[in-house]
């Protein structure tokens, strides 16, 4: 320390002097980290109030749609997509309005309305989710076209599959290409469904896939 | 420097120090000064500890639900620990992955929302409402903070609101249902024919040569285990008993009776299906109702129970716990086990261990037993009673001496007791209690095996102790060839036999799929004896059940073709051959309503699977691990 022999006068002459020099931006500064701090802070808070209350309406949907094994009556499928719709509507920033949405998605597929679930999902896509929810969306839409016969467009949406969804969207291909009637990219994509899927570790055994490499077996010594 | 802050302590510059240090220990806390905050965590996630209490107290869970699942002979030392420690650190990886996906994504719970989810909580309320006594109560026993029980039950909400987005509201098409009907619900006619090993095994002979050569080349295989000759000493509390008066016996029947009523005992077999993530409630008793159906329907409810019962202990006994007389099971499973009638399995019934299917297979009424009757059995308890003091104390004597002693002998001439001597003894032996897994284990220690010393006093029950030393060892050594020399001639003409069935089906399946033959034509060949199945569906087919699974395996005759060919090795060495000749697909519309409804449960439960596996593997593959 260079004020080491200063009096305490001297010392507080030189901080007046700097105080002269300096003082209007360091208040200003110090001003504007206030506000900023109260102001993220505030911002926060409202944030965390909105998803609360998304919170609490999502629940209300889950309570609906998620009750029982039991298919729903007209009633209930009524309240969910109502529910959905608040969500879709007014907390359309959060993570929640994009679950409304696939679960509005599930509705329509139950009701036989690929229309609808397309538009859904599409409308998922729309809000930049998070990648996993995008791989989600891609994957069901893909699975709508497909019993929409849109085989062109359903295979289009697994063009780009995020890295562990790579064995569902393999998987997917299979049905397509049988479903156009290429039995032998059908057979393809099934085996590299199931290579993809013994890669990884977590899976659990996929008994349909065993059974649909069953089905599309050349015959040996013919 | 110090000196001057001293000298200037009134100094401006001195307050700003000191007010600095009081604004750093305000912020970071001592610790931040005392610097070493001994780490104390299994593993990081993305930045965020998890502390070893936490690991522990998941371990501690697993072993639990472990042994409860072992039953009644639960022993805590087949336990795998670092298995279970594995399995429980991962499962906390996964969790914590879901939870920190899930607040990334603004997934949250609100305090009112958690309050109000305590609030309707059946194991907190009394007489149908909220008991904050209760409540408090129930955590205080379980080990909960207030604060604790409301993170973990925040967290389980985030979690299961996650899931459901992600795989909850997962679907199944028409067009899928439809494909996987048309597997599923397939049709194939076959023609097939067995060929017998027994035939071929008649033929084939083995020489003397051959069965030296493979006795030299395979004496690794012949390993006779290490065998041991034993000296231990056992200790009994019953050894200790002292003769009981005639009135004191008395006294205790009478005791017994006043508690006793004349009351029944039932027996229970169930099928346990578990509550888990990836299963709700309402799935899980869905699935029971599914069991329920098909035995309600005819099927056999043990073999069920072996296929489906997640309570492994009893799965391998057709389900089957025993006996209760009311008070064996949790208070829900009893209820229903004692209002069930005999033999009619029950609705499905939850309890902490999971959703239930209780059939009552065995009902005893228990009547008052006579004095008579009882008069023994109180005998021996009460003896046993009087010789506990002495009968521990005698065991800590043991415990000192044994330790001490070079021998056996000292210890029991002090304490006046026997040394008893076993015959050669091996791991897979069974000669009571010395072949018990922990006298086992002690005997083949190094201590005791290489350096000579007595083993521990082990506690085989709490009556029973056992200590042991050994006295002659034979290592593991090859068998003689005399003693092996019949099994290998055996296995070696089962290997020639199977060998010379598979020449045979390989020519007939190559004169099968030239066209050369056909199952027509080998009819009336005395030989083969050909049989047809037409039209059999996966599960009614009447060929033994391994040829059919296999017969669905089979390539698909293409349309003209006559027939695909194919041959099957039998578990009991025949080889069966087989010519499919025709494939009829499902059709959704042929299934009944009910198992069109089985079919699409299982679809939207394969694909909601799916879906969360999925994501939980891209979370994972971007985070960042470290396991400490």
């Amino acid at each position: 320390m260079s004020t080491d022999y200063q009096s305490d006068e001297e010392q507080i002459e030189a901080i007046k002097k700097w105080w002269k020099e300096n003082g209007k931006s360091t208040v200003t500064g110090i001003a504007l980290a206030l506000a900023a701090v109260f102001g993220w802070q505030g911002w926060q808070k409202q944030q965390q109030e909105t998803n609360y209350a998304a919170s609490a309406a999502y629940q209300n949907l889950l309570n609906v749609v998620a009750k029982d094994q039991a298919p729903l009556n007209d009633e209930q499928i009524a309240s969910a997509n109502y529910l959905a719709d608040i969500l879709k509507n007014d907390y359309s920033a959060t993570a929640y309005a994009q679950f409304a949405a696939l679960y509005k998605a599930q509705l329509a597929v139950k009701a036989g309305k690929l229309t609808d679930a397309e538009a859904e999902l599409r409308w998922v896509l729309s809000q930049s989710p998070v990648e996993e929810v995008k791989a989600q969306a891609h994957l069901r839409l893909a699975k709508v076209l497909l019993a929409s016969e849109k085989y062109d467009l359903a295979l289009a949406e697994l063009a780009q599959p995020a890295s562990a969804y790579k064995p569902l969207y393999t998987e997917l291909k299979g049905d397509i290409y049988l479903a156009q009637g290429d039995v032998s990219a059908a057979r393809d994509a099934y085996l590299q469904a199931k290579t993809l899927a013994t890669a990884t570790a977590n899976a659990s055994a996929n008994n349909l896939l065993e059974l649909k490499i069953q089905q599309l077996k050349v015959a040996e010594g013919v | 420097m110090l000196q001057n802050i001293r000298d200037n302590s009134q100094g401006i510059i001195a307050k700003i120090i000191v007010s600095l240090i009081v604004v750093i220990f305000a912020a970071a806390g001592v610790e931040s000064l005392l610097g070493n905050s001994g780490s104390n965590a299994a593993a990081e996630i993305n930045g965020e500890e998890l502390s070893v209490i936490e690991l522990e107290q998941a371990i501690r869970v697993q072993q639990r639900r472990l042994l409860e699942s072992m039953g009644e002979n639960a022993d805590p030392s087949l336990l795998n620990d670092e298995l279970i420690k594995q399995s429980a650190l991962e499962q906390l990886i996964q969790q914590k992955l879901l939870l920190q996906a899930a607040l990334d994504q603004g997934i949250s719970a609100s305090p009112a929302t958690i309050d109000q989810l305590i609030l309707n909580m059946p194991q907190f309320q009394q007489d149908g409402k909220f008991s904050p006594q209760l409540y408090e109560n129930v955590l205080r026993s379980n080990g909960y903070s207030m604060g604790y029980f409301k993170e973990l039950l925040r967290n389980d909400v985030i979690i299961r609101q996650l899931s459901s987005g992600i795989a909850g509201s997962d679907f199944v098409t028409q067009q899928e249902l439809a494909y996987a009907a048309s597997i599923v619900g397939q049709k194939r006619s076959f023609d097939y024919l067995t060929l017998s090993i027994a035939e071929k095994l008649a033929a084939v002979s083995v020489s003397d040569e051959e069965l030296n050569a493979y006795y030299q080349d395979n004496i690794e295989r012949f390993q006779r285990e290490p065998k041991l000759k034993l000296a231990y000493i056992e200790l009994k509390q019953s050894d200790f008993a002292q003769p009981v008066d005639e009135e004191a016996i008395k006294a205790a029947y009478e005791l017994e009776m006043a508690d006793f009523s004349g009351s029944e005992e039932r027996k229970a077999s169930h099928i346990l299906l578990e509550i888990t993530d990836q299963r709700n409630e309402a799935e899980t008793k869905a699935l029971a109702l599914e069991l329920k159906a098909k035995i309600d329907a005819g099927e056999d409810f043990a073999s069920l129970a072996e296929q489906h019962s997640e309570d492994t202990g009893s799965a391998f006994v057709g389900g089957d716990l025993g006996y209760s007389s009311g008070d064996a099971f949790p208070e829900a499973f009893d209820e229903v086990l004692f209002a069930a009638e005999q033999g009619v399995v029950s609705e499905p019934v939850v309890t902490e261990a999971g959703v239930h299917l209780i059939l009552v297979t065995d009902i005893k009424t228990v009547e008052q037993p006579s004095y008579e009757d009882r008069r023994l059995a109180i005998k021996q308890r009460l003896e046993l009673e009087q010789a506990e003091a002495t009968f521990v104390s005698r065991v800590e004597n043991l415990r000192d001496l044994v330790f001490n002693s070079a021998d056996l002998k000292g210890p029991a001439k002090e304490l006046d007791l026997t040394v008893q001597q076993s015959d050669w003894l091996g791991r897979s032996d069974s000669a009571g209690v010395l072949s018990q897994a922990k006298v086992m284990k002690a005997a083949f220690s190094d201590e005791v095996l290489k350096d000579g010393n007595n083993s521990a006093v082990l506690e085989l029950a709490a009556d029973h102790y056992i200590v042991v030393r050994v006295l002659e060892h034979k290592p593991a050594e090859p068998k003689p060839f005399a003693e092996v020399s019949e099994q290998i001639s055996q296995n070696l003409k089962k290997t020639k036999a199977a060998e010379l069935l598979k020449g045979e089906a390989e020519q007939l399946l190559a004169k099968l799929n030239s066209g050369e033959s056909s199952f027509a034509s080998l009819q009336d060949n005395e030989r083969y004896s050909v049989k047809s199945e037409q039209e059999v569906s996966r599960v009614t087919a009447k060929a033994p059940r391994e040829l059919s699974a296999a017969i669905f395996a089979m390539a698909k005759p293409k349309s003209g073709d006559a027939a695909t060919y194919a041959s099957h090795s039998l578990r009991n060495g025949d080889v069966a051959i087989a010519g499919l000749s025709q494939v009829v697909e499902g059709k959704l519309s042929d299934l009944s309503e009910g198992e069109q409804q089985a079919i699409e449960a299982q679809l939207y439960r394969a694909n909601s699977t799916q879906s969360l596996e999925a994501y939980q593997q891209s979370i994972r593959d971007s985070a960042d691990i470290t396991m400490k």
